[in-house]
């Protein structure tokens, strides 16, 4: 996306002679950008050697691999996992819970760390703000199987409020274990450990909004809901759209340990998701080439989203994760 | 033997205490309900090796010489009573002589249950250890969580270390087909006669061995079981606050017990886990499979008792007599085993093993309910498969090293009341235990450094022995096992090679107890089992049951 555009006004800039990128030797490019590619090397690095190297395992899924005979030894099953999968009525079973749960938390998990950083950005007192930023960062920081004990605690079938309805004789409820209204449950907990750490990237394109913009406004009479409806949103618009774009690359990873330490509790018919189902077909049973097929059924329609999602967003006049 | 952990205990907040299982006879602690329902089946289930059906003749089992062992208190028998002892012989004999190591690193890969033990430069225990092996031992651990992930990556990685202690009922996918590939051939070593070698290798029963066996070769040295498998603890200061029978004879007495000591308002309820393998055994469905009388197999799930016991438990769910939190608690023994102890639970379902983590506390008063009929008289008590775990070397041809491998075992092996046995529970005197009273008792610090989990990897019959805990529950256990032995029942299929349970035997597993456990909780009616029996006989049971039918017929 930026790059291309970015290119030619770094060159401008930084070169000292006239002559277009294009035509500057390669040599030459390669002394005048050596700083930038030494920063960008470690990251490039790290995205061969454990993105795209273990990509080649992929062959997987079409063996019937065994770790211990290796890539020579296992044989060539075709395109038998595949069809193995797509013929299991669980794994459908995982392919829907898993789309539901992507759709309600970009639904109802995506929207909340924006309106909590420009709320964040209506405290004018500096303390009460980095108080409030710290309390919601925290649940960040603690791991899943903590946050699901907490949940628990409060409001499983001996928690505290359950606790309080039953000593008083009144019919306790059923949070925890309730299969129908498990993905809401997923998707408050994700909300509460992880909307305020969202908030971060938010507060920064806000940060990045030129106050000026806001006095004019202010003195032109706009109020707040049109300050934030004129400048704030479209100044964050971008960021939001690169975001949510981004966020459906990965949005079918959807928890696996948040879902695994949950899973008994409500069966697998509300919360067997794709992950889980890989982890107790393929990776438990050690049938590496369906878990490796499922994988990668997964990363195609993770593709597919992102694609839609960037199309999309190009439709509405967006510049998306990539230009056209 | 078993000695209870007490302060050390809360060290590792983790109820399972590997110290209860260092001891000797306390193994495992009540590994079998860890993952909720029908986890038994995960204990025997051949997984763990057997005679493939391709096998040539395969080579004699070692010969069993039976260990010598101290006078015991109550004696044990050969179906599987285990001996009571009342404390430790301190000056037993020396089993195993000369130097077993050469001064080398001895990586071994073993599961553990708690915390890791402190590193070796602050544990005399392990020092004396080393010093004992002549070796420097360096254990990796993982945790019993961890292991299903753990495990099967290492082998991905081509990461286990030179030797590899695998627990059998964590159901490792084709360990058969792993020990043939990537472990050494020991049946040279150990058929037969040649076990004579290593005396206290010859001292572990036939049913052990058999788990390491397979393609009629002997991959393995197992740590031997005992046979009996779960069974449920009664509070009694619980039960006779609430003026029950703590020893129904039949389901109904069982109801009323259930209904009598639930309480809500006090928050106290009848159970806080899945008792489906109770309800089942109750109900006299078999274990796990049996084998008509033309050869052919026939699973459980399709025993017509299951769905009645099934339909059954899920009423006593619905009846109201399961702690609230069960959905999260069947899969949180440590949590459980504290509401039992507190008096919230008045009941809980665990294994036989986990007797010392039960008597764990001296002031816990309980007793172990003798398993019924429905309508009366005997149940049946699924056994295991006779080995709790399994060791092997990779693969070398190096003699020498095979034969330290098998010295060194066979120190592990040592039975109770030898030399080497005390070191193994008791450590280094004034350290890891002092003597009061001529009895061996073993100190906080002591009960720490034992957490190197080498006890769990070989040996042979186990005995109890709990000078340390609370008084009277190895006389209990004893009692009740000898009540048991007459419903014992073994799985025809525990030592036979089944290529499809080898290769989805897990997944097949998780299907039927997500099934079981969805009919517990009164998600599914109980006759939706029929379909589940159903799917999990076209995903695999019905190849299962021809080729166990298969390897019986060539095992003879």
């Amino acid at each position: 996306m930026a790059l291309k555009q970015a290119l030619p006004r770094v060159t401008a800039e930084g070169s000292e002679s006239q002559i277009t990128p294009q035509k500057m030797p390669f040599l030459a490019r390669l002394w005048r950008d050596a700083p930038l590619l030494v920063m960008v090397a470690p990251a490039a690095i790290v995205l061969l050697l454990f993105t795209y190297i273990p990509l080649l395992g992929s062959v997987v899924a079409w063996m019937d691999y065994v770790p211990f005979l290796g890539f020579t030894g296992s044989d060539w099953v075709g395109w038998d996992n595949f069809t193995a999968l797509v013929s299991d009525p669980a794994f459908w079973s995982a392919v829907w819970n898993t789309l539901q749960i992507t759709f309600l938390q970009l639904v109802l998990f995506f929207p909340v760390p924006i309106l909590l950083a420009v709320l964040l950005n209506t405290v004018a007192v500096p303390m009460a703000k980095n108080f409030v930023q710290s309390v919601i960062y925290l649940p960040h920081f603690l791991s899943w199987v903590i946050i699901i004990a907490l949940f628990q605690q409060v409001l499983g079938g001996a928690g505290v409020v359950n606790r309080f309805l039953i000593t008083h004789g009144l019919t306790p409820f059923e949070v925890m274990s309730n299969p129908d209204t498990f993905k809401l449950l997923l998707t408050t907990q994700a909300i509460w450990k992880d909307a305020g750490w969202g908030t971060i990237i938010f507060l920064a394109a806000i940060a990045a909004i030129d106050p000026g913009l806001y006095e004019s406004a202010t003195m032109d009479g706009a109020g707040a809901w049109r300050r934030f409806w004129h400048i704030t949103l479209p100044g964050m618009r971008p960021i939001i759209v690169l975001l949510l774009i981004l966020r459906l690359g990965d949005s079918l990873t959807v928890g696996f340990e948040q879902i695994l330490l949950q899973r008994d509790a409500v069966g697998p018919g509300s919360a067997e998701v794709l992950d889980t189902f890989v982890y107790y077909n393929g990776v438990v049973d050690g049938s590496w080439g369906t878990a490796t097929a499922a994988g990668l059924i997964k990363g195609v329609v993770s593709l597919f989203l992102v694609l839609a999602a960037n199309k999309i967003a190009h439709r509405f006049g967006e510049e998306g994760v990539y230009k056209r | 033997m078993e000695i209870r952990n007490r302060s050390g205990f809360s060290a590792s907040d983790d109820g399972i205490s590997r110290r209860n299982l260092l001891r000797g006879a306390g193994l495992a602690a009540a590994l079998i309900p860890l993952s909720g329902v029908l986890a038994a089946c995960g204990s025997d289930s051949g997984g763990g090796g057997a005679a493939a059906p391709a096998a040539a003749k395969g080579v004699p089992l070692p010969t069993y010489v039976p260990p010598v062992k101290p006078k015991a208190l109550l004696e044990g028998s050969a179906e599987g009573v285990m001996d009571v002892y009342a404390s430790f012989p301190m000056d037993g004999p020396r089993t195993v002589n000369g130097t077993i190591g050469d001064g080398s690193d001895f990586n071994v890969l073993i599961m553990t249950y708690g915390q890791p033990s402190p590193p070796v430069d602050q544990s005399p225990y392990w020092q004396l250890l080393n010093k004992e092996l002549n070796l420097n031992v360096i254990p990796h651990q993982v945790p019993y969580a961890d292991f299903q992930t753990k495990f099967p990556a290492l082998v991905a990685g081509d990461d286990l270390p030179e030797f590899v202690s695998v627990p059998l009922y964590e159901n490792v996918a084709r360990l058969p087909q792993l020990a043939e590939a990537q472990f050494t051939d020991l049946s040279e070593f150990l058929s037969g006669d040649a076990v004579k070698k290593y005396p206290n290798l010859a001292g572990i029963q036939k049913a052990g061995w058999l788990n390491g066996y397979l393609n009629g070769r002997i991959y393995g040295v197992p740590k031997s079981d005992p046979v009996f498998s779960t069974q449920i603890y009664t509070k009694t200061d619980v039960i006779q606050a609430a003026g029950a029978n703590p020893q129904p004879a039949n389901l109904q007495e069982f109801k009323d017990l259930a209904k009598a000591v639930t309480n809500a308002q006090a928050g106290v309820y009848a159970f806080g886990g899945n008792i489906a393998d109770f309800m089942m055994m109750m109900f006299g469905v078999p274990n796990k499979w049996t084998r008509k009388a033309d050869g052919s197999f026939v699973s459980a799930w399709e025993h017509e008792a299951f769905i009645p016991a099934m339909s059954e438990l899920a009423e006593l769910y619905k009846s109201g007599c399961f702690h609230p939190d069960t959905p999260t608690l069947m899969n949180n023994k440590v949590q459980r085993d504290a509401l039992f102890r507190s008096g919230k639970l008045a009941m809980l379902y665990d294994g036989n093993r986990s007797v010392g983590i039960v008597a764990d506390d001296k002031d816990v008063v309980f007793d172990i309910m003798v398993p019924f009929g429905k309508d009366g008289g005997n149940a049946v008590h699924w056994t295991g498969g006779g080995a709790y775990a399994m060791t092997m070397i990779k693969k070398t041809t190096d003699k020498k090293r095979i034969d330290m491998f098998l010295r060194v075992l066979d120190y592990i092996a040592a039975p109770f009341g030898s030399r080497e046995s005390f070191i193994m529970s008791y450590g280094v005197e004034g350290v890891d235990y002092e003597v009061k009273d001529g009895v061996a008792v073993l100190t906080t610090r002591g009960q720490r450094e034992q957490d190197l989990g080498l006890a769990y990897i070989a040996g042979g019959p186990q005995v109890l022995c709990d000078p340390q805990g609370a008084p009277g529950v190895d006389k209990l256990n004893h009692d009740w096992q000898q009540k048991v032995v007459p419903m014992l029942l073994d799985n025809p299929a525990a030592h036979l090679y089944s290529e499809t349970f080898n290769s989805k035997g897990s997944a097949l597993q998780q299907q039927m107890q997500d099934a079981v456990t969805a009919v517990f909780l009164g998600r599914e009616p109980a006759s939706g089992l029929t379909a589940a029996v159903q799917k999990w006989k076209t995903g695999g049971g019905d190849k299962m049951a021809k080729e166990y039918a298969e390897a019986a017929t060539h095992a003879g």
